[in-house]
């Protein structure tokens, strides 16, 4: 009894050390499916506080950026107004549907954000943004910057959420080439925070080095059309059975500051059909 | 006793402050990122109670987890860096030392504190990659972003430790 207390005094540090690494590594391994974890991301309300002050100071230093996007913005719109225009007095076909602005606005009212942090080189990086569940955000709404798309929302705390950049190895976003009309999925590998791979282009398919990148409207999450970035390289996917287009993104994570929550309203049949997919997914695994 | 707990508390905080602030923007040419946080852990003296070395490194990496998004990455290397700097520093120290020598380039020399810092810092970026990345799947980026990491950290820690003792 005795050499067992001396041995536990003498060596009771190596069951501290033993009860710390199992939380560290119990938190490590629960954050990607533990709600309550999202305390011990910078999304909590101490180190998002802290992150917004930092941000507020950093952002006169990147005001020149800025600001050269803005304008690199407004003429993009302005050749797109001149497109829309003289679309409008020639109309190809008179049975042609195409969704107006407006009511893409009114389907996914935009709330403006402010990124307070960002990460660019891990494997999983993520942005900080400034409005949280009491501003009415919710995960699962788009995210979108003044160039283009940025990401999904991912957790909410109060007044703080963590946003999926396009640049995180889970990030998996519906693409489709712009006035072509083939189809792939955007992934990130983990390389250069400036490009994208857009995969599982079909063979088939015809485009360009320069064309550009939108989102599908596959999911809800953002409306169809919205601008990702432009084709850089052509390569073929590892099988052989389709191809892989690096795309280099619009959005510049850098110097990212302000974006746009898409507070999308999903349709309920969409969500009811959604629901009895995966209800027939999880009857599936357990037959 | 409180003295000293106040002195270590108020470095604690600045050097989370720094790292959280400031270094961890910085990225030398897209991998390189300083974590100069773990010279808290390298500072303290010979003999020190192994209890609170552990408690503080588990603290420090929490709170620098808070920075990063990266729950327990820091947490448990940190942990690991605590557990084993008694024994870095017994493999560094110079002939006829004191019982409570605290590192240093004054009380080491150079070459045995550099050799000190040096290994002790890639110990703490190889856990803190190895555990991030949790693959080897990207095992050039990992290996540039641990030396790099290593030499700047080294580089810095070592500014930060004339600093510390000019005053």
């Amino acid at each position: 009894m005795n050499n067992l207390l001396l041995f536990l005094q003498k060596y009771y540090y190596w069951f501290v050390f033993l009860i710390l690494e199992i939380v560290s590594l119990g938190l490590l391994f629960q954050y990607n499916n533990y709600q309550g974890s999202v305390y011990f991301t910078s999304a909590n309300v101490m180190s998002g506080y802290i992150h917004e002050v930092q941000s507020r100071i950093a952002s006169y230093f990147s005001l020149q950026q800025v600001n050269e996007d803005l304008t690199q913005q407004n003429v993009r719109l302005a050749m797109e107004l001149s497109d829309l225009r003289e679309r409008m007095i020639m109309p190809e076909d008179s049975t042609h549907y195409a969704p107006s602005v407006k009511s893409t606005l009114t389907e996914y009212p935009p709330l403006p954000a402010v990124v307070v942090n960002v990460t660019l080189n891990r494997k999983n990086n993520f942005l900080t943004i400034n409005k949280g569940e009491a501003d009415g955000v919710k995960p699962e709404m788009g995210v979108l910057g003044g160039n283009g798309l940025v990401g999904v929302v991912y957790k909410t705390t109060a007044h703080y959420s963590l946003v999926m950049p396009l640049i995180n190895t889970s990030s998996n976003i519906s693409c489709r080439i712009r006035n072509r009309g083939y189809f792939g999925y955007l992934r990130w590998n983990a390389e250069d925070s400036r490009y994208a791979m857009l995969e599982d282009v079909p063979r088939h398919a015809t485009f360009k080095k320069g064309d550009l990148v939108e989102t599908s409207g596959f999911s809800e999450m953002f409306p169809q059309g919205v601008f990702v970035g432009r084709i850089d390289e052509i390569y073929d996917s590892p099988d052989g059975l389709s191809y892989q287009l690096k795309v280099r993104l619009a959005v510049n994570f850098g110097h990212l500051r302000d974006v746009l929550i898409l507070q999308h309203r999903p349709s309920e049949e969409l969500e009811i059909l959604q629901e009895e997919v995966d209800n027939a997914n999880v009857k599936e695994e357990e037959s | 006793m409180i003295f000293s707990f106040v002195k270590r508390l108020f470095a604690f905080l600045l050097l989370i402050l720094v790292q959280g602030f400031f270094l961890n923007q910085v990225n030398v040419m897209g991998y390189a990122t300083p974590m100069v946080f773990i010279f808290f852990l390298l500072v303290f003296q010979r003999g020190s109670s192994r209890f609170s070395l552990l408690l503080w490194g588990f603290f420090l990496g929490l709170a620098m987890d808070l920075f990063t998004n990266t729950p327990g990455v820091g947490a448990a290397s940190c942990t690991l860096l605590g557990m084993i700097q008694p024994l870095l520093l017994e493999m560094f120290l110079p002939r006829d030392c004191a019982e409570d020598l605290s590192p240093s380039i004054k009380e080491q020399g150079l070459a045995k504190f550099c050799g000190y810092l040096l290994l002790s810092t890639f110990i703490f970026y190889v856990v803190y990659y190895l555990l991030l990345a949790f693959s080897l799947a990207h095992l050039e980026s990992l290996a540039i972003n641990i030396i790099g990491g290593t030499l700047f950290s080294f580089v810095l820690m070592l500014g930060l430790n004339s600093l510390y003792h000019r005053s």
